[in-house]
């Protein structure tokens, strides 16, 4: 799941500032599956994620000289998706609506197969607020490090322990089967001062 | 000796680094705490338990499978439509490059997703780039061709695939064409049929000819 950059992407970016085609399809290549795989998940309609993920490419193309390697190019890559998700996500109507208790699913399925559970995690995520789902998924989807996210995200560190926590709260409430809902006796105490 | 508050504030730490200890990306001091906290935390080792099944269901893979070919002719085109115009330097201004990048995303975002189905490769193009119809073979295993609705939702495609028996092998090309794969043990022409009974499917036809009907 985590990738480690290897130094053709670095090398492959430099030739994309120079102009080189050939360097901006393979890197176009090598991380689109990734990209795909990160905005199929939150975007509504399977096409959104292509259009995020040609968006992205064409700020690399135009802004791959601008590259200073304070960062990894994957890190680089994927903030520039993630601006651009953001940006299309909120213009989307109820991306941003909030938790309320007749949102809330009745459990009529147990979640124990793996498909079903993915099927009630997909739900849940559609009620988060979108940084927070977007941060979830850089972190478990992705399998990027606090840091990792707070330079894709343009947060700081805190910020983004924050969101993941908010938003494992929220999708708790979409997991009961799995023990985590709200009112559980029997369930840790989570509070987090925000 | 650790007092409760101490106790209490290592807790709400550690619950909030478990994502990155669940991930495998926490590191030096940070992992070294969490380690300790599990040996002595209950609490804690039920919400490990429960985030490591939430890491490793959004951490599977999606059946559907977006494949690159046609999103990077179309970008490609992009490109030689956006360097065909008024000539502009690669390196630009901080300040213009990104009111440039949110006017494309702004644009792009806003662009009806039909009007990728309704395309046409334009002859000029085409002799530059190849197409996933023309460069690349069909895939041994597709058996149907099939064109999905525009407003179909990725979970509405992954529930008639799985309703059809069937997956994506290749596509789509440029006119919106998926190649589809048997994914049991259903004849063609039974997938065809359920294919077919779905409102979000615009077009589906056999790849090779389906058996005729008894006479």
């Amino acid at each position: 799941m985590r990738h480690l950059q290897t130094p053709a992407d670095e090398e492959l970016l430099q030739a994309v500032a120079q102009g080189d085609r050939r360097a901006l399809d393979q890197l176009y290549l090598a991380y689109h599956r990734r990209l795909a795989r990160f905005l199929t998940r939150v975007t509504p309609r399977y096409e959104s994620a292509e259009e995020i993920i040609n968006d992205t490419f064409m700020v690399v193309w135009q802004r791959a000289a601008d590259f200073r390697g304070a960062s990894r190019v994957s890190t680089w890559i994927i903030g520039i998706a993630y601006r651009i998700a953001l940006k299309s996500l909120r213009g989307t109507d109820g991306m941003l609506r909030a938790v309320r208790s007749d949102d809330l699913p009745e459990p009529s399925v147990e979640p124990g197969a793996a498909a079903e559970l993915q099927d009630w995690i997909a739900h849940g995520l559609r009620h988060l607020p979108v940084d927070q789902r977007l941060t979830i998924q850089l972190a478990y989807q992705m399998g990027h490090s606090m840091e990792e996210i707070a330079e894709i995200t343009g947060c700081p560190v805190g910020t983004v322990k924050a969101r993941m926590f908010h938003a494992r709260e929220k999708l708790r409430l979409y997991l009961p089967a799995l023990g985590g809902y709200a009112g559980d006796a029997g369930h840790p105490q989570h509070t987090r001062k925000s | 000796m650790n007092t409760p508050t101490r106790l209490n504030s290592s807790h709400q730490e550690v619950l909030e680094l478990l994502p990155w200890f669940v991930n495998g990306t926490l590191g030096g001091s940070d992992l070294a705490r969490v380690e300790a906290h599990l040996q002595e935390c209950g609490a804690c080792r039920e919400e490990e338990a429960l985030q490591r099944r939430v890491c490793a269901a959004l951490a599977a893979d999606s059946p559907v499978q977006q494949l690159p070919a046609a999103s990077l002719n179309r970008l490609r085109q992009r490109i030689d439509r956006h360097e065909r115009g008024p000539r502009v330097p690669r390196r630009r201004p901080l300040a213009a490059a990104v009111a440039a990048t949110v006017l494309i995303a702004g644009l792009v975002v806003g662009v009806p997703s039909a009007y990728y189905w309704q395309r046409q490769v334009r002859a000029g193009d085409a002799a530059s780039y190849f197409t996933v119809t023309s460069a690349a073979p069909q895939h041994p295993q597709a058996v149907i061709r099939a064109v999905f609705a525009p407003m179909v939702t990725l979970r509405d495609l992954q529930g008639l695939l799985d309703d059809a028996r069937l997956r994506i092998v290749a596509g789509p090309t440029e006119a919106g064409v998926y190649s589809l794969a048997m994914n049991g043990a259903e004849s063609t022409a039974w997938s065809l049929q359920r294919l077919r009974a779905h409102a979000g499917v615009r077009f589906a036809e056999a790849i090779t000819p389906e058996p005729a009907p008894p006479p």
